[in-house]
């Protein structure tokens, strides 16, 4: 008995058109599978290029411009370190997204029709198909009890069965799963959807700042849209941030290492009435009005806060020695305090924060030959120096908030659920399962089967054989074999 | 004195894993070259079990010593992975009969875990960017996903091995045939060669681990969004898993028509896979300026 091969059935052929104009000819064009494999590849190369190539933005572009030397204007020209804005891979997008969307429009039809329709096929029809076979078993016994058992059989294995008085029988089961890929298209056009809003309506600004220090959202060091200006549909709020006070916690083991780091903000409007009150850190920002300040980073500000004598000091860096930043202070009575600062993340060997201080006092010489008396002061620690003491609180830090406005959220989420919503589905499979009973002697019927998923063939298989024993125990004991119908 | 033990434990019971899986190696090689019984087979399956469970209560030991989900750098990524991997080989071998490739799939998993030890082991505390549940969430699926398709790599391994028709094709569908076996009466889908269940295996795999990265991607990006502000910064990390996705996103479209061969596919499978290790090991090796560089090998 031969073998036949079995196909998807239900995938589209393409028909021959009369007359075609070039319009139907882009809309095959836009709508073939090979066209989205050409277009997955071809953005798989462009970010392939992005991640080698180095970027402008993340790389100095005279770094750039050194490395690949008389290069560079070629490869600027094609975009090579710009590979995300550039024309070349814009196009791809946009050339992708019709294809999503042509594409998903021609595969939408077959797939529903798929999923909801039960269509029943006589023994004569389904001989017309390719892998339909004739059961190699006579059913003994009267239709209504053969079909019932067949039917029972069916639904014990989950599948949903539709059928006609004359011993027609349709079952399937996964029938959602066939709109899977037309669910995850559909995400991803509404991501794509959702990308473009957030292009025309929202907003990325990022401000370094210091505790007590008031900014509107107008006064960011940096304010970007994604498009120019001029088109951009968004609006920027009034209201402006306080920073209250900003701290960075360490681990006590790990002290080069920021555990977290916190900014205390309230959000004022014109009349420096609070609208609301908040303290954020990194994975937990502050949300008002649609607009969402994160706790993005943090840099210190080159000032240090002290006290001496028991009186506030504030130094800043304002020099240098053998290249290591260092603060000079005049105070009042005409001494100089120095202060040589050390970090735990930026000098080597260096677990805490601590500062060595020098107090020069008027028209003392300076011996070059003696190290002069100081006081080495981990940060919060006090100490004495000729006379004075000084308490070594912290340096002062600039908190870096990232503020933005995103009012795609909402639908950029819910297309990441009809994404991952359709992806999972995909790996699903819709089995179908035709049956018809054929009486051909009195109270013995032949069982035809078209069997058809669109993967899963194994456990498919394993199904089709517990069919099968159900079929073979309803039959005589010395089955009639047939061959597969063609 | 605890945390002494618990390491100990840790390091111990991971080291038990690997003598288990050599072993189990052993008895696949053994069932495969000489003595194909059963019991033998299943032995192997009990021992890669038993294996997969000293990993995970590693880990899991781990993560007490930590304090947190032990995630966080390319030792426990390289262990959960592994996890991942051997887990997704013991359901496909229960579900598709494939003990064929036990031995190149501990083998893999051996290289994998020795490779992790060549990277630092030692449990440092998270970065605060890390200090968020969604560590937890995003990067499991990940990892699991590059589990299915390095089983998706052997797999198409093992079909170009295998595959003797001069010129493979008729897909998608066509591996198994239907049938009735004359003179049985038997209604069956028989698979005309190992081929076409390494073919079906390695397509599966690619289904099953596809949704997985996309979710993990998709994880990232609410993260990302979540954290600073950023679904996606374009960064080497992010970009070479949109790469891979847009590999398999590939493999699965060139898998709906029917002109393209096996072994096509099988290369395709191949080149994803390469794309997954770009992905997973290469931008951390070679130093792509990436953002996630907790994941550094080095």
């Amino acid at each position: 008995m031969s073998s036949q091969p079995l196909t998807h059935g239900t995938a589209p052929v393409a028909q021959p058109m009369k007359g075609k104009s070039i319009w139907s000819d882009i809309v095959t064009c836009f709508r073939s599978v090979q066209l989205a494999i050409v277009l997955l590849s071809l953005l798989a190369i462009g970010t392939i290029i992005g991640v080698v190539m180095p970027q402008e933005g993340m790389v100095e572009l005279a770094t750039i411009r050194e490395k690949y030397g008389n290069n560079f204007e070629l490869l600027r020209d094609l975009g090579c370190f710009n590979v995300y804005s550039s024309f070349w891979f814009i196009t791809l997008q946009i050339l992708f997204f019709f294809n999503l969307l042509i594409g998903s429009f021609k595969w939408l039809k077959p797939a529903t029709l798929a999923a909801i329709q039960k269509p029943l096929l006589t023994p004569e029809v389904m001989a017309l198909k390719p892998d339909a076979h004739s059961l190699p078993v006579l059913l003994n016994g009267s239709q209504d009890a053969v079909q019932a058992s067949v039917v029972n059989r069916l639904k014990a294995l989950r599948y949903g069965v539709h059928q006609s008085d004359d011993g027609r029988i349709y079952a399937s089961k996964g029938n959602i799963t066939r709109l899977g890929p037309s669910i995850a298209h559909l995400g991803i056009l509404i991501c794509l959807i959702a990308g473009v809003y957030s292009s025309f309506t929202g907003f990325k600004a990022v401000r370094m700042a210091i505790p007590g220090e008031t900014f509107s959202l107008h006064e960011a060091n940096t304010f970007k849209t994604n498009v120019p200006q001029p088109i951009w549909l968004g609006s920027v709020p009034e209201w402006k941030v306080r920073v209250n006070d900003f701290q960075v916690e360490f681990y006590e083991d790990h002290p080069q290492t920021a555990k977290q780091y916190y900014s205390k903000l309230d959000v004022v409007n014109q009349k420096g009435q609070v609208l609301k009150s908040e303290t954020i850190s990194v994975n937990h920002p502050l949300v008002y009005d649609n607009i969402s300040i994160y706790q993005a980073s943090y840099a210190p500000t080159g000032r240090f806060l002290l006290t001496m004598d028991g009186k506030p000091l504030t130094v800043t860096v304002n020099s240098q020695f053998n290249q290591r930043p260092i603060s000079i202070t005049e105070l009042p009575g005409g001494s100089s305090l120095i202060m040589f600062p050390f970090f735990a993340q930026q000098d080597p060997g260096v677990t805490q924060n601590y500062a060595v201080f020098f107090l020069r006092k008027p028209g003392e010489p300076i011996n070059t030959g003696v190290m002069p008396e100081n006081i080495r002061l981990t940060q919060g620690r006090s100490g004495s120096l000729k006379g004075h003491t000084i308490t070594y609180l912290q340096p002062e830090m600039s908190t870096g908030l990232q503020i933005k406005r995103a009012p795609e959220v909402p639908l950029m989420y819910a297309s990441y659920l009809i994404i991952a919503l359709g992806a999972v589905l995909c790996f699903f499979s819709q089995r179908r399962v035709w049956l018809a009973l054929k009486e051909v002697r009195p109270h013995q019927w032949e069982a035809s089967i078209y069997p058809q998923t669109n993967k899963g063939w194994i456990s498919f298989r394993q199904e089709l054989a517990v069919l099968q024993a159900t079929l073979m125990r309803l039959a005589p004991p010395q089955p009639t074999v047939e061959g597969p119908r063609r | 004195m605890m945390d002494l033990l618990m390491n100990v434990n840790e390091s111990s019971l991971a080291d038990a894993g690997l003598l288990l899986l050599a072993l189990s190696a052993l008895g696949y090689v053994l069932f495969q070259a000489l003595l194909p019984k059963a019991w033998l087979r299943n032995t192997a399956s009990v021992t890669t079990g038993l294996s997969v469970l000293c990993l995970l209560v590693s880990l899991v030991l781990r993560s007490m010593t930590a304090g947190y989900f032990a995630l966080s750098n390319m030792y426990e990524a390289l262990l959960v992975m592994t996890i991942g991997f051997l887990t997704a080989f013991l359901i496909v071998e229960r579900w598709f009969k494939i003990s064929n490739l036990g031995w190149a799939v501990c083998l893999v998993a051996l290289i994998v875990m020795f490779y992790a030890g060549t990277t630092p082991t030692e449990i440092n505390p998270l970065q605060a960017a890390l200090r968020s549940y969604w560590r937890s969430i995003h990067v499991p699926p990940l990892l699991l996903s590059y589990g299915f398709f390095t089983l998706a790599f052997l797999s198409s391994i093992a079909f170009l091995l295998s595959d003797r028709s001069p010129k493979s094709g008729g897909l998608p569908g066509s591996g198994p045939t239907l049938a009735t076996r004359e003179g049985h009466g038997i209604l069956s889908f028989s698979y005309s060669s190992m081929a076409d269940l390494y073919d079906e295996v390695t397509y599966r795999c690619i289904a099953a681990g596809f949704p997985l990265l996309m979710i993990g991607v998709i994880l990232g990006a609410v993260w990302a969004n979540e954290a600073w502000g950023n679904y996606w910064s374009w960064d080497p990390k992010e970009s070479m898993s949109l790469v891979t996705l847009l590999g398999y996103g590939a493999y699965l479209h060139l898998r709906i028509n029917a002109e393209h061969s096996r072994r096509t596919l099988a290369w395709v499978s191949i080149a994803g896979f390469l794309l997954m290790l770009m992905t997973f090991v290469g931008v951390n090796m070679w130093g792509f300026g990436s953002i996630h560089s907790y994941g550094s090998v080095s």
